[in-house]
């Protein structure tokens, strides 16, 4: 979201004060989180219209009809949940935590479903792809017609925020 | 539609509050009773009354709907079976997933993996907005 900022969007989301929220072993992302405390209701489209939003990949099935450029941001579950746990220790996130257990089958059937709306254009990056190489990444946003930035958007990756990457094999 | 909620009668006996309401759609007058033996916020009356106008309004608005007195074909019904089960099999996911996050279990669980395996197995897309 950062980086997107960074980039020329204009992001919309609730200010956290994540030194007060976090639990004191977490190390927030001193960059902000973007919380999203708005509904995904029926006037979503024209309240946010123009506006770069954070959402939870479930709340994507309630978009209202408008024109939505999309990017879902896939990454390893295990470091999803390992996330979760250092952000609320003990605590389930919930429907949000039980997605994560069903990754691949949940995201696939579900950019079948948006993809069978006509005003959603979907990209789909991958966490560790920026990290790793962010101007390709960013890149092919600019090609699904985002109006960013590449060079600045790329230049805010922070790989030390990569904190909770798991070994994959 | 149902629109008020009035208060005939609260009484405190025998450690119970009751609260007796009357509500009305303007043609129909129905009467509740609202109990509690435990120590209540002070507008726990108001919410009872906003949760009953609620559900009799929804409930309204489910009887004036074309899905009353609709036939279900065998295949519907079994389709709704089929997805009641995913439902109820979601929730228990969600309850283990629960206690695995409060420690009282572990993702090597037998049982857990088995539900993973047939929530897997039985997952359809009209299933999405179950998760």
């Amino acid at each position: 979201m950062r980086c997107l900022e960074a980039g020329g969007l204009v992001p919309s989301f609730t200010e956290v004060d994540l030194n007060v929220s976090a639990p004191p072993d977490y190390i927030p992302n001193p960059n902000g989180f973007y919380q999203f405390d708005g509904e995904v209701n029926s006037s979503f489209y024209e309240t946010y219209n123009g506006k770069l939003i954070k959402l939870p990949i479930r709340h994507l099935l309630e978009l209202p009809q408008g024109e939505y450029k999309l990017v879902l941001l896939k990454r390893n579950p295990a470091e999803i949940r390992a996330s979760m746990e250092r952000w609320t220790p003990h605590t389930s996130w919930g429907q949000d935590e039980v997605i994560t257990y069903f990754y691949d089958l949940y995201f696939n059937e579900l950019i079948a479903k948006l993809s069978e709306r006509t005003d959603i254009s979907i990209t789909i990056l991958n966490y560790a792809d920026i990290v790793a190489n962010p101007e390709q990444e960013f890149t092919k946003l600019v090609d699904a017609g985002w109006d960013i930035d590449v060079a600045s958007a790329s230049a805010l990756v922070d790989e030390t925020l990569y904190r909770l990457r798991l070994e994959t094999t | 539609m149902y629109t008020t909620g009035i208060t005939r009668d609260v009484v405190f006996k025998d450690g119970m509050l009751r609260a007796v309401v009357e509500f009305s759609n303007g043609q129909e007058v129905l009467t509740e009773t609202f109990e509690t033996n435990q120590t209540q916020p002070d507008s726990w009356l108001e919410e009872q009354v906003g949760k009953k106008l609620v559900h009799l309004n929804k409930m309204l608005a489910l009887a004036n709907s074309n899905e009353i007195g609709k036939v279900f074909t065998e295949e519907e019904q079994a389709a709704i079976t089929l997805k009641d089960t995913y439902k109820q099999d979601l929730a228990s996911f969600r309850q283990f997933v629960s206690a695995i996050r409060s420690g009282f279990t572990t993702e090597t669980n037998p049982d857990f993996i088995a539900l993973k395996a047939k929530l897997t197995t039985n997952f359809r897309s009209e299933y999405l907005e179950l998760f």
